[in-house]
C-alpha cells in the first residue's frame, strides 16, 4: 500500500517536472495569487486598524450616539459635499450619559458639536485701525501716539504704493481720487488736527483710506464644541503643542497647530513653508508646477509684509534688504517684490533670512496664543452671534500631524459651543411669539397670497399718515460685552444639549456587543437615539477601507479565473500529450479513478508548492515592512495608515485561507482535465501514435 | 428680505392719472416719475418688523429702526429685538460694509456677500434702482390682480447698467399707481422671486414739500426654495432730520454699549 502511494507520488512528481515550462507558468500565477491574498490582506487589515486609532483616538471614539430623529446621517469629517450634515440635538446629555456610562465596556461619554464661526475679516491697515480705535476708546494718550504714528506710517507706505501704481499702469480718474485720500491721510495736517477729532479722523481713515489697501481676507473656524478635560482624558491622539489646555471650567479656544500653521499664520510665511516642504521632499522650481506657481505668486503678497511692518521696522528692513540685494537705493516695496523674487539657487538663504529678520517684525499669526478672539456665526435659531474667546494654545493629533483630516478641528468648550449654535429655547420663542402679536403679523402662504392680499375682501391699498417719532433708543436694552474668560459651573458640561455624543470603550475588541447593551440602555431609558460605530461615523472616509478590500478581492478573483482557465488549458493538452501513457497505465490494470487522482495529485502538487512559495514569500515581506514601516506617501494615507508609517502584522489565518482558496480553484479547474484522461481506453492509446 | 426696505425709499410716489393701456412714452414717463421719487432728498427712519421663514429652519423675527440719508450711500440699520439682537448694527458708508455686535464691542468689515441679519438680503438691495434710466421697457398688458385692474410691465437691464435683478416685472395699479406685484428674474429667465406689496402709506415730507409713498407691507416669495418666505410691515416712518453723525461708528457704539 505504502509502496503504492509512494509510485503514485512518484509518477505524478514525474509528470510535473516533465511538464516543466507549463508547471511553471501555472505555478507562477498560483504563487501571485497567493502571494496577493497574504499580503493584501494584511495591508488592508493594517490600514484598517490605522484608520481606526486615527478616528477613534482623535474625534469620533468608538461609537457615536445622536439623534434618531436626525435629517442626515452622522458624519464626524463632513458629507460628499464638505458641509456639516444636520443631525439635530440631544436635548438632555445628562440622561443620555447616564444610560451609556451604566452599560459595562464604556470608558467614557464625551459630548460633542461641530460648528463654523467666522474669527477675523479686513485687511491690514483695518487691523491697525482697529488698535488705533481701541485705544482711543481706552484715551491713554501714549498708546494713542503710539498707534497713531504706526497707522500714519502704513498711509504713507499706502501713498507711495499707490503713486507707484498710477506711474506703471494708465492713469485714470479712480487713481487719482485714491491718491488724493491717500495723500490726506497721509499728511502732516490730518494728523495734526488727529487728536482734536479722533473718531472723525478714525471714520474717514477707515472708509476712505483702508479700502485702498486691497488684500481683504477673512478667517473662518470650523470647530468641535465638547468637554475639553473630558475629550484630554480620552482621545489619546490629543496634546497641547503651544500654551496650555484651557482651565477647568473657563471658556477657552484651542487651536488645531495644523490649521494654525497653514492657515492662521501670515500668507508670506506659510507659503515660504510650504515650499521648503516640497524642496524638501525632492521638487525643485524647475521641475514641480506647484512649486513655480507658488514662487510666481509669492512676490505679488509684498503688500502683506509692507502693511504690517511699523516705522522703526520699515527702515531696519530696508537697510537689511539693501545690503543683501546691492541695491542701495531701492524702496521698500521694490526691496520686497524683488526679496521674494526666489530660485533654486537662493531660496534657503531667503528663508532663513525671511525668519530672522522679517517674520519678528510681523503679526506672523493672525491670532496667537494668548489672544482674545471674535467668534461669529449665524445659528441654528437663525440669529447671528458673536462670542469673545481667549485662545489658550494650540493641538495636535498625534501621528496626524500632517493629515488634512487631523487638521480639520479647532476644539472649544462646550458652554461656548451652546451660545454660538443658539438652540431656540422656550425662553426666546415666546419672546419671538410676543412680538409678533404685538406687530400684528399674519402668516399668508404663497398658494393663497394673490386671494388673502387683493381679494373682494382686501382693504383699500392706501391711505395716509402723519410723520411718527420713532424713539427707538430709550427701550434698546443694553448688551453687556462677553467677558472672553468667563466661567462657568463645570456640572454645566453635563446639563443643557450635544449634537452628538462619543462613547470611548474599555475593550474595544468587544465593539458590536457593546453597541448592542447601548442601544437596549437607551430603549430602556426611553431616549431616542441612534448608535453608530467610528466607522459608519466617519462617513466617506469610513468606507474607503471597505472599498479597498472590495478593490483587492476584485483583483484576487480576477487572477484566479485566469489560473483556472490556464491550469485546465494546460492539463487538457497534458491529457492529449499523453494518451498513450495513460492507456498503457489502463492497460497494466490502473483504474479510473487511479488515473482521475494522478492529475488531482499533479495540480495539488503544483498548488501546495508555489502556493505555500507565494505564502511564505509574501509573509516575510509582511514581517520585513512590519518592522521597517511602509511610508505614507501624502497627508491622506497617513490618516489612513494612522501614523507616518504603516506596520502591516503576520496574521496565519490569512496564510491558511489563501493555500486552501489556491487549493480549490486548482483542483477545481483540473476536474475536466482528470476526467478526460480518465475516459482514456487502453486500445485508444495504443491505436494513438504518441 | 431687507430688501424690501431699500423699496419703501424708491417708491414714494404721485398718483399718476388713470388710463387704459399705456404707451412705450407713458410707460417710460411713469417709471422716469418712479426714478425721480426715488433721488427724493431727506433724511429718512423706519421701524419694521421682519419676519423670515425659511425651509428647515427656525423662524426669525426681528424689530429694526432703519435709517437712511438719501444723496448719499450711507445706511444703517439697528436691531431692537429680541433681546439677544438689541445693538447688533449694520453700517453702510459708500462701499464699506460694517457689522458691529455689542457682546464683543468689535466692528468687522463685511463683504457684499454678505446675508444682512442672516436674511436673504445682500448690501446691494439697497442701492436705488433707476428704472427709467437702466432698464429697457416692454408693456406686457392690462391685467385683474385679484380685484384690482394693474399694468404689467417688463423690465431689461440695459447692458453696463447695475442692479440686483436683471428682469424684473412689475404690475402696477391701475387707479392708485402704487406697485402691488413684483417678479425678479435671472438673467437665464428663471424667475427668482416675487414680492406683494398690498398696503401703502403716504406720508407728507418736510424736505421734499410734497407726499412720500411707502409699502406699509410686503410679502416676499422665494421662487427658488419655495418655502422661504419674508414678510415686512412698516410700522412707523419718520422723515425728520436725522442727527448729523448718526452714519458713524461712535453713534452706533455709543447708543448700543
Amino acid at each position: 500500500m505504502v509502496a503504492s502511494a509512494a509510485v503514485f507520488w512518484r509518477i505524478a512528481f514525474r509528470n510535473v517536472w516533465r511538464q516543466r515550462t507549463k508547471s511553471l507558468i501555472v505555478g507562477f500565477i498560483l504563487f501571485l495569487c497567493t502571494g496577493l491574498i497574504v499580503f493584501g490582506n494584511a495591508l488592508v487589515d493594517a490600514v484598517d486598524a490605522g484608520m481606526e486609532k486615527s478616528v477613534t483616538q482623535s474625534v469620533s471614539g468608538h461609537l457615536q450616539v445622536y439623534s434618531a430623529e436626525a435629517r442626515d446621517a452622522l458624519s464626524v469629517f463632513g458629507d460628499e459635499y464638505g458641509s456639516m450634515p444636520d443631525i439635530g440635538v440631544i436635548p438632555d446629555f445628562a440622561a443620555l450619559a447616564a444610560a451609556v456610562r451604566k452599560v459595562e465596556n464604556v470608558r467614557a461619554i464625551v459630548p460633542m458639536g461641530i460648528n463654523f464661526a467666522m474669527g477675523q475679516s479686513g485687511n491690514e491697515l483695518d487691523r491697525w485701525l482697529a488698535t488705533l480705535r481701541q485705544a482711543v476708546r481706552e484715551g491713554d494718550p501714549a498708546r494713542i501716539a503710539e498707534r497713531r504714528d504706526e497707522v500714519r506710517a502704513v498711509c504713507e507706505r499706502l501713498l507711495q504704493e499707490l503713486q507707484n501704481t498710477r506711474d506703471v499702469a494708465a492713469a485714470d480718474s479712480a487713481i487719482a481720487q485714491d491718491i488724493e485720500q491717500a495723500r490726506r491721510a497721509a499728511s502732516p495736517e490730518f494728523w495734526a488736527g488727529f487728536d482734536a477729532d479722533p473718531l472723525g479722523s478714525l471714520e474717514f481713515l477707515e472708509n476712505k483710506v483702508a479700502p485702498l489697501e486691497a488684500a481683504m481676507s477673512e478667517l473662518w473656524l470650523q470647530f468641535l464644541g465638547t468637554d475639553l478635560d473630558a475629550f484630554a482624558q480620552n482621545f489619546d491622539r490629543f496634546e497641547i503643542v503651544e500654551g496650555t489646555a484651557v482651565p477647568k471650567g473657563q471658556r477657552g479656544f484651542l487651536m488645531n497647530h495644523g490649521f494654525y500653521e497653514e492657515a492662521v499664520k501670515h500668507r508670506v510665511a506659510r507659503e515660504l513653508d510650504k515650499m521648503k516642504k516640497l524642496r524638501a521632499e525632492g521638487a525643485s522650481f524647475e521641475s514641480d508646477a506647484d512649486l513655480r506657481s507658488r514662487r510666481d505668486q509669492l512676490p505679488t503678497q509684498y503688500r502683506r509684509v509692507l502693511y504690517q511692518l511699523d516705522r522703526k521696522a520699515s527702515a531696519d528692513l530696508t537697510q537689511r534688504l539693501r545690503a543683501l540685494l546691492g541695491t542701495p537705493d531701492t524702496a521698500l516695496p521694490d526691496l520686497l517684490q524683488s526679496f521674494l523674487k526666489v530660485d533654486d539657487a537662493n531660496f534657503d538663504a531667503r528663508y532663513a533670512f525671511f525668519y530672522e529678520h522679517v517674520a519678528p517684525q510681523l503679526q506672523l499669526y493672525a491670532a496667537k496664543v494668548g489672544d482674545v478672539i471674535p467668534l461669529q456665526g449665524y445659528t441654528k435659531s437663525g440669529y447671528s452671534k458673536s462670542i469673545n474667546v481667549k485662545v489658550y494654545g494650540t493641538f495636535r493629533f498625534k501621528g496626524l500631524e500632517d493629515s488634512d483630516i487631523g487638521k480639520m478641528f479647532n476644539l472649544v468648550d462646550l458652554v461656548t459651543f451652546r451660545d454660538l449654535y443658539g438652540m431656540m429655547t422656550p425662553e426666546r420663542r415666546a419672546e419671538v411669539q410676543a412680538l409678533r402679536e404685538q406687530a400684528g403679523v399674519k402668516d399668508v402662504k404663497r398658494e393663497d397670497a394673490e386671494a388673502a392680499l387683493f381679494g373682494e375682501a382686501a382693504p383699500a391699498i392706501e391711505r395716509q399718515v402723519e410723520t411718527a417719532e420713532i424713539d427707538e433708543l430709550a427701550g434698546l436694552a443694553k448688551v453687556a460685552r462677553g467677558e472672553a474668560n468667563q466661567a462657568f459651573d463645570p456640572a454645566e458640561l453635563e446639563r443643557g444639549v450635544a449634537l452628538n455624543a462619543a462613547v470611548v470603550l474599555a475593550d474595544p475588541t468587544r465593539l458590536h456587543e457593546t453597541k448592542a447593551a447601548i442601544e437596549a440602555a437607551l430603549k430602556d431609558a426611553g431616549l431616542k437615539m441612534q448608535v453608530i460605530d467610528w466607522q459608519a461615523a466617519s462617513g466617506m472616509v469610513g468606507m474607503l477601507v471597505v472599498v479597498a478590500r472590495g478593490v483587492l478581492w476584485v483583483i484576487i478573483f480576477v487572477l484566479l479565473i485566469v489560473a483556472a482557465v490556464v491550469i485546465n488549458n494546460s492539463m487538457v493538452i497534458a491529457t492529449m500529450e499523453r494518451v498513450k501513457e495513460i492507456g498503457t497505465m489502463r492497460a497494466i490494470g490502473a483504474g479510473r479513478g487511479w488515473i482521475r487522482r494522478l492529475f488531482l495529485a499533479e495540480t495539488a502538487m503544483l498548488g501546495l508548492v508555489s502556493g505555500g512559495l507565494g505564502a511564505a514569500c509574501a509573509a516575510g515581506a509582511v514581517v520585513l515592512w512590519g518592522r521597517v514601516g511602509l511610508p505614507a506617501p501624502n497627508a491622506f494615507m497617513q490618516f489612513l495608515f494612522g501614523g507616518p508609517r504603516l506596520h502591516p502584522w503576520f496574521e496565519s489565518g490569512h496564510l491558511v485561507s489563501a493555500l486552501v482558496i489556491i487549493l480549490l480553484f486548482a483542483l477545481i479547474s483540473t476536474l475536466y482535465p482528470a476526467a478526460l484522461a480518465s475516459r482514456v481506453s487502453p486500445r485508444a492509446a495504443m491505436a494513438s501514435d504518441g | 428680505m431687507l430688501r424690501a426696505l431699500s423699496l419703501l425709499l424708491l417708491l414714494a410716489a404721485l398718483p399718476l392719472p388713470a388710463s387704459a393701456q399705456l404707451s412705450a412714452e407713458e410707460m417710460k414717463a411713469l417709471l422716469g416719475r418712479i426714478d425721480d421719487r426715488q433721488r427724493n432728498t431727506g433724511d429718512y427712519k423706519a421701524l419694521a418688523y421682519i419676519e423670515q421663514r425659511e425651509k428647515n429652519k427656525n423662524d426669525v423675527f426681528f424689530e429694526t429702526v432703519f435709517y437712511r440719508r438719501d444723496n448719499s450711500e450711507q445706511f444703517l440699520i439697528l436691531f431692537l429685538k429680541p433681546k439677544t439682537e438689541a445693538g447688533k448694527g449694520y453700517l453702510r458708508i459708500e462701499k464699506n460694509l460694517w457689522m458691529y455686535d455689542p457682546a464683543t464691542g468689535k466692528w468687522e468689515r463685511r463683504t457684499e456677500r454678505e446675508r444682512i441679519g442672516g436674511t436673504n438680503s445682500r448690501s446691494q438691495d439697497f442701492d436705488p434702482l433707476y428704472l427709467a434710466r437702466d432698464f429697457e421697457h416692454e408693456y406686457k398688458g392690462k391685467e385683474k390682480l385679484g380685484q384690482f385692474d394693474v399694468h404689467h410691465i417688463k423690465l431689461t437691464l440695459k447692458p453696463g447698467a447695475k442692479a440686483p435683478d436683471p428682469i424684473i416685472e412689475l404690475w402696477i395699479d391701475e387707479k392708485t399707481e402704487n406697485t402691488l406685484k413684483q417678479q425678479d428674474f435671472a438673467l437665464s429667465g428663471r424667475l427668482m422671486r416675487t414680492a406683494y406689496y398690498p398696503k401703502w402709506e403716504k406720508v407728507f415730507s418736510e424736505s421734499k414739500k410734497a407726499e412720500v409713498y411707502y409699502p406699509k407691507e410686503i410679502r416676499i416669495f422665494d421662487e427658488v426654495e419655495k418655502e422661504n418666505r419674508t414678510t415686512v410691515l412698516i410700522d412707523k416712518v419718520d422723515l425728520r432730520p436725522l442727527e448729523p453723525n448718526i452714519f458713524t461708528k461712535a453713534w452706533l457704539e455709543a447708543k448700543s454699549r
